[in-house]
């Protein structure tokens, strides 16, 4: 909904000559992009610095936290992130961010919201181990909330 | 502190204080405004505006190679004069700090009048050679720190407010240090002007910028600069750009008015994410001088490309964080790793693209485009990646110029020192799996027929067959076992799918499939050369199934068959050697597979061979029988048989008690 499509083979002009056929974040400089982790955080920023291994520094970032079709967004600054933690970056088509059709709220909203939808989850968690555990069998999920990907 | 990112000191700058400002702190303190301010002539200041427009000429002169206009020379300062004055900038810029500042003041002398501290200070600007030397659109991290972009200090310098108040007022011929400092505000923005003519060679801004701001009404066309290839960047400044007018001095303030409306927005956070410019690198300076020229009759109306762009660039301090130097050693070590075939994916993405190149009607021309990549892929370092196929998958580590550098493997061969041999026998064991694969198929197209023929109704797998010519179920089968048998009669192709496990599988799984003759010449293949496929089962350990199949054989075989199956058992020993050890046969009886053969063999031998005593192939059978049951008690290891023989059979049809003794007492010890 926020992407456009980054530069990959004739799409980048710039790197075209050199580096035919690959992606490369170097045409995303200084351009805002959308950043999502592998804890599952979202964060926006415009993309400042890259590197070999796909650490990023990211300027003027927001945390935009999704729940539902409602977001809110928490101002956070300077991002410097390690590449493994990157599960996608994608340019922010700012022509089409308008019309992506998600409500901002505040940040109080959304963190409640999100507070209720942990809530929830948690809830699923705790009734699933239970049922296991009647049935003798042990249950860890396996996906933790440091690491979903 | 002092050497932070502004470049002075800025801890005293707190405006967040709320009690009463600090005197000392007072910029419209009595120095600059009131009785301190020094002595005032009337026409003083048109004095110092028409120098300033001198002198603003001459540098642009001067920036642009000619010589300077043709003026007074008592009224035109000389060349050096104003190289002078502004190696003088250089000095006054050290001492910029406010603190320092106060002390200049007050070194000053009388009637001079002090200069004045706007709050964040005044902009630095880079000494004059490194100006013209290097590259000062660079990054911070760049080696010159001058080679950050101007940001608030120029603001302020440029702020009508300020303009008309922190101006020096002293009169020109009097003193001369605080005009290079005036003038100086404009040798910035002309300095940084020059030099974005003279760098042609910066990429081009992206077309994008005349997107976001709607074409001047009149005048040169930035949008032009946009059209030359290739562009950098492509997407337009964000409507949620802050919109600050760093104005100048010579445009009215109503120039301000015609930009707010393009990129005024509100805007979240801190200003939105600016769309960083490395402002005006790229402007070509053909356009620059037009801009220039075209200047004056244009101010009112729009500000000129570089000024666009400077403002895009105070917009956004931070564009340009990684210089061209980073970019491209980035470039390069993502360059080096494509290069050499360590890069699966991009190697099959390489061939399909070309093959693509070639079928497209642009032939020769898709050619050239190819060669030219490879001429930019081939690259004089010393790294170069290991040449492995099948780099899937491989151990990786990265380090800071190959991040995913495969590890060299040496990949060690565990089956034999020998080498050619071992090569001849994997090559051959890989011809016979793709034998035994098909020969599945068969197995599985007579399966297939056979459960038509019973009237089960067709698996998917079945129905998605490539349907040939549609055959009966009995033909198909017809087909399928006759190739089957004719892969499996060959003997040497036998003994190479039974020493393979999954051959073994497949003749198993056939054996419902052949007539018993069949059969009964696979167990004689099998019997001939059991030493061997016994040697290969050690690690596969099916023979063992097999075993039923010898009993259908053997209980089914009449006497003539059985001496056959026994010579063949037998053929590579000689029974009566004096060191049985060594023999075949000890292989064969160090296997339960191989004992229990044997027995069966012996037993229902002596069978068939009590019911028919006299018939030629009784005595044909009888010294072979006897010959082996010699060898085998005389073999110091015996195995015990994969089932247990009643002692009481045993006894009747083998004459050998010792053996018979040995064998029972096998079969009693498990």
């Amino acid at each position: 909904m926020y992407f456009n499509l980054p530069s990959i083979g004739r799409m980048s002009s710039r790197t075209d000559d050199v580096l035919f056929g690959h992606a490369t974040l170097l045409d995303e400089l200084d351009r805002k992009v959308m950043v999502l982790l592998r804890d599952g955080r979202t964060l926006i920023g415009v993309l400042r610095s890259v590197d070999q291994f796909a650490n990023l520094v990211l300027d003027r970032t927001t945390e935009r936290i999704h729940v539902g079709k409602q977001f809110g967004d928490i101002y956070r600054g300077i991002f410097v992130v390690r590449g493994e933690n990157v599960v996608v970056v994608g340019l922010i088509d700012e022509m089409r961010e308008g019309t992506v059709g998600l409500q901002e709220v505040s940040v109080e909203e959304i963190l409640e919201a999100q507070r209720q939808v942990q809530e929830a989850r948690h809830q699923q968690e705790q009734l699933r181990v239970k049922a296991m555990k009647e049935r003798g069998l042990t249950y860890t999920a396996d996906l933790g909330p440091d690491d979903m990907y | 502190m002092s050497d932070s990112f502004f470049g002075f000191d800025t801890a005293h700058m707190s405006d967040d204080d709320l009690g009463p400002p600090d005197l000392d702190d007072d910029r419209y303190n009595s120095e600059t405004f009131g009785a301190d301010a020094g002595e005032w002539e009337e026409d003083d200041h048109e004095k110092i505006s028409a120098y300033l427009e001198r002198e603003r000429s001459v540098l642009h002169q001067l920036g642009n190679g000619r010589a300077p206009l043709s003026v007074a020379a008592d009224q035109l300062p000389g060349a050096t004069d104003i190289e002078r004055g502004l190696s003088k900038l250089v000095t006054d810029d050290e001492l910029d700090d406010p603190c320092i500042m106060s002390v200049r003041r007050s070194s000053r002398p009388a009637g001079s009048v002090p200069i004045p501290h706007p709050q964040f200070g005044r902009p630095r600007s880079p000494p004059i050679s490194s100006l013209l030397e290097s590259d000062i659109s660079g990054s911070p991290s760049a080696n010159s720190i001058w080679s950050t972009t101007p940001t608030r200090p120029a603001n302020a310098f440029d702020d009508p407010a300020i303009m008309s108040v922190g101006r020096p007022r002293a009169p020109p011929p009097a003193a001369r240090l605080p005009l290079p400092a005036a003038a100086k505000v404009r040798t910035v923005e002309e300095l940084e002007h020059d030099l974005l003519a003279r760098s042609p060679a910066r990429p081009p801004p992206p077309p994008g910028f005349g997107r976001g701001l709607p074409p001047p009404p009149a005048g040169p066309p930035p949008p032009m600069d946009f059209s030359r290839p290739p562009p950098m960047r492509a997407p337009p400044p964000p409507p949620g750009e802050q919109f600050r007018l760093p104005n100048t001095h010579l445009p009215p303030p109503s120039v301000t008015s015609i930009l707010p409306p393009q990129l005024m927005n509100k805007d979240r956070g801190s200003g939105g994410a600016g769309r960083g410019l490395p402002a005006g690198r790229g402007t070509p300076s053909h356009h620059q001088h037009q801009h220039q020229h075209q200047r004056q009759h244009q101010q009112p109306h729009q500000q000129p490309q570089w000024r666009q762009d400077q403002e895009r660039r105070r917009q956004d301090p931070y564009a340009g964080l990684m210089t061209s130097r980073e970019r491209q050693w980035l470039l390069n070590i993502q360059r080096m790793q494509i290069k050499g075939n360590s890069d699966y994916y991009f190697q099959h993405f390489n061939s399909r693209k070309l093959s693509q190149g070639r079928r497209d009607s642009r032939g020769g021309h898709g050619r050239d485009q190819h060669k030219d990549r490879d001429d930019k892929h081939t690259d004089h370092r010393l790294y170069k990646p290991p040449e492995m196929e099948n780099s899937l998958g491989k151990l990786q580590v990265a380090s800071v110029t190959a991040p995913r550098k495969i590890i060299d493997l040496g990949v060690i061969n565990q089956e034999s020192a020998d080498g050619s041999r071992d090569h001849k026998e994997a090559k051959r064991d890989r011809q016979t799996l793709l034998l035994i694969e098909q020969l599945y198929h068969q197995v599985m197209l007579v399966e297939g027929a056979d459960r038509q023929a019973a009237g089960e109704p067709e698996s998917e797998a079945e129905s998605a067959e490539p349907a040939g010519p549609r055959l009966s179920p009995e033909e198909v089968r017809a087909a399928a076992s006759g190739r089957l048998w004719s892969a499996l009669s060959r003997e040497q192709q036998l003994v190479h799918i039974l020493a393979i496990r999954k051959g073994k599988g497949l003749v198993l799984r056939c054996l419902p499939i052949l007539s018993s003759q069949q059969y009964y010449q696979i167990a004689l293949t099998l019997l001939k050369h059991l030493a061997v496929v016994l040697h290969k089962d050690k690690l596969d350990n099916m023979l063992h199934k097999f075993f039923v199949c010898m009993q259908m054989v053997v209980s089914n075989s009449d006497l003539a068959q059985i001496t056959e199956l026994t010579a063949a058992l037998t053929a590579s020993t000689d029974l009566d050697s004096a060191t049985p050890a060594k023999t075949p046969l000890q292989l064969v009886a160090c296997s339960p597979f191989g004992v229990s053969v044997a027995l069966l063999l012996l037993l229902r031998g002596d069978q068939l061979c009590q019911q028919q005593p006299t018939s030629g192939a009784a005595e044909r059978w009888r010294p072979l029988a006897a010959g082996l049951t010699r060898c085998l008690s005389a073999l110091p290891q015996l195995a015990p048989p994969l089932e247990p023989v009643p002692a009481a059979l045993l006894a009747k049809h083998v004459p050998e008690p010792r053996l018979v003794a040995r064998l029972v007492g096998d079969v009693g010890a498990t």
